[in-house]
């Protein structure tokens, strides 16, 4: 996919600018603070409707104003559409071709992007949080259901863990979390699923990528930890999870099962301590845990890896390229490993680059190049 | 401004009504001046009934004004399936799609865990009682499709099930929503102050 015009109102330090865009390589230059990262933000939020920078919808509404808009003429394989996020009236509205799209899940995902900033390099070794978010917006942008079940998973957790704090325990209060916790261990269950299968496909297309840029000295796994469901770990899933519902059931008994036996202890911890929100991806070299055996060197290409996976996962499940996003990352890596990073820019159908540094750009060739200047983009011919 | 008083109390009464503020309020009691005297009484005498005269009706808990609801009342209504609601203002939903022709029980809200409302504030217990009539053979369950409206009929279809009596649940799409929430953010930043991170 690519994006033809992106334009911007009152949005963080652009007050109305329209920025032509073309196919192949964008780069964004200018000194720090200037408002490169803002206009890949603008691209996020078009795909995910959710900053990545975190800090809430208002945040990216420039400081004084009430209103702020994202739009983007974007070009898919068979579809041309203008996508629009709008903050008003203290929330956000999504639109696609003008239309109002009430449910923020049918949104996500229009537009399909890749993510790469300076802490994906921490993706080994780093929270176990940047780990699930990958998943959390790899997943969501291709399987809608996958939003739904994150959303209600959320709901339904604040609202155990309020029952769990209630001081007192009665037969009653004990039934209440039986109907919670079947809710909860459907969502759990078709997020779970979701994780699993995905990471097949990223360990597939991940394993092939390592190889490369190990030149096959080492081989990359990756396996997913569910919180109290050891036995899942080398569970097979079925080869697509979420269509098999014998498999989502057993799955779904399974982690309401677990949900009841962590009662006792999650109502002393205060919050519950097991699900989705507590499971993690493992990376494995050559069979070992990657966070402990690995190099920083390593480490790297294991992110570098996992970003090329994702584009290819992308693109084998929806048919689309995803746009390449890539924040201050070049500055990171050295010669070999920005090497590959531009393989992989030059075989998505359109990237946008952020630099402070005009250095960076002699590996770019037939790049379009914009300056940007305190809230104002130019391109330079 | 300076009112007179009898227009001051009015203006201050239409603002208790929701969606109206002073600007309205204000309109409105204009306009009343204007009335005819005997439309004027008549509505006063309306607004003072439906608090006096209406209460919910002893089976079912709808709105009514009398003892039993003519829905209670009506004689051709199926007595074997009850449709469980959560206002009054569904059961009027309901009954205009005409689809129905059960009984109906309102539960006066959801079990809310972060409003603080459990299972003794609502009609649960009088619904239970109802059960033990052998002529009921099927209950439905129509609360929201929020998650307090989902969990509630969960917990309910659990408690009725010993019984015998058939629980089924209208299905509704996915609802309105869906944002992009990562599993973690709300829940665990309430909970996990100062804890080893996962
Ligand atoms: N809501 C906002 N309204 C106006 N300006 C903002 C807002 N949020 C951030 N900024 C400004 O945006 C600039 C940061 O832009 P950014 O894209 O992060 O810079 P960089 O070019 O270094 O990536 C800063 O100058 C900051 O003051
Ligand atoms: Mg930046
Ligand atoms: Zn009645």
């Amino acid at each position: 996919m690519h994006v033809q015009t992106l334009s911007l109102k009152h949005f963080r330090n652009y007050s109305e600018t329209c920025i032509p865009l073309f196919p192949g390589i964008n780069v964004f230059v200018g000194e720090n603070g200037s408002g490169k990262t803002n206009l890949l933000e603008a691209l996020v939020l078009l795909s995910l409707a959710k900053s990545p920078r975190g800090g809430g919808d208002k945040s990216w509404v420039a400081w004084g104003e009430h209103e702020a808009t994202v739009r983007g003429w974007v070009n898919g394989k068979s579809t041309l559409q203008t996508l629009t996020l709008t903050y008003i009236h203290g929330s956000k509205q999504a639109f696609a071709n003008e239309m109002r799209i009430e449910r923020l899940m049918d949104f996500v995902g229009l537009l399909k992007i890749v993510l790469f900033v300076p802490e994906d390099l921490q993706i080994v070794g780093g929270s176990p949080r940047f780990r699930r978010r990958l998943l959390d917006t790899l997943i969501g942008q291709l399987k809608p259901l996958y939003l739904y079940h994150l959303n209600r998973y959320n709901k339904l957790l604040v609202r155990r863990n309020q029952l769990l704090k209630q001081p007192q325990t009665s037969s009653e209060l004990e039934r209440l979390l039986d109907g919670w916790d079947d809710l909860l261990s459907e969502s759990a269950a078709y997020i779970i699923a979701a994780r699993k299968s995905f990471i097949m496909h990223l360990k597939t297309y991940g394993e092939k990528a390592y190889g490369t840029l190990s030149q096959n000295k080492e081989t990359l796994s990756l396996m997913y930890r569910a919180e109290g469901l050891p036995e899942l770990q080398e569970a097979s899933v079925p080869p697509d999870p979420l269509v098999e519902r014998a498999f989502l059931q057993q799955l779904k008994e399974q982690l309401r099962q677990v949900f009841y036996q962590r009662r006792e202890l999650d109502r002393q911890q205060g919050h519950t301590t097991v699900g989705p929100h507590r499971d993690d991806l493992l990376f494995f070299l050559n069979g070992r845990p990657a966070d402990v055996v690995a190099s920083q060197g390593q480490k790297r290409s294991i992110a570098l890896a996992i970003k090329l996976a994702e584009v290819e996962t992308i693109v084998q499940e929806s048919g689309e390229v995803p746009l390449v996003l890539l924040d201050d990352v070049f500055s990171e890596l050295d010669d070999e490993r920005s090497g590959m990073l531009v393989q992989l820019v030059k075989k998505s159908e359109q990237s946008f680059i952020t630099t402070a540094s005009f250095q960076y750009l002699g590996k770019l060739k037939d790049a379009s190049v914009y300056t940007v200047t305190r809230g104002r983009v130019r391109r330079v011919e | 401004m300076h009112y007179p008083l009898p227009l001051a109390r009015l203006i201050e009464g239409f603002q208790k009504l929701p969606g109206i503020g002073p600007k309205t309020a204000t309109r409105l009691a204009f306009h009343t001046l204007k009335m005819k005297e005997d439309d004027l009484r008549d509505l006063a005498e309306a607004l003072l009934s439906v608090k006096r005269d209406l209460k919910t009706c002893s089976i079912c808990h709808h709105v009514t004004d009398e003892d039993l609801c003519p829905i209670c009342r009506d004689p051709a209504r199926d007595r074997s399936t009850i449709l469980v609601v959560e206002e009054s203002k569904d059961v009027m939903a309901m009954e205009k799609m005409k689809e129905y022709r059960g009984l109906y029980h309102v539960l006066g809200g959801v079990i809310s865990p972060l409003e603080g409302v459990g299972p003794e504030q609502l009609t649960i217990k009088p619904l239970l009682e109802r059960l033990k009539d052998e002529t009921i053979k099927e209950v439905i369950i129509a609360t929201n499709p929020s998650i307090d409206g989902e969990a509630t009929a969960v917990y309910l279809s659990r408690l009725i099930k010993p019984s015998g009596i058939r629980t089924t649940r209208i299905a509704y799409g996915v609802p309105v929503g869906g944002d992009l929430e990562y599993a973690d953010e709300v829940t665990l930043a309430k909970a996990v102050e100062g804890r080893r991170e996962y």
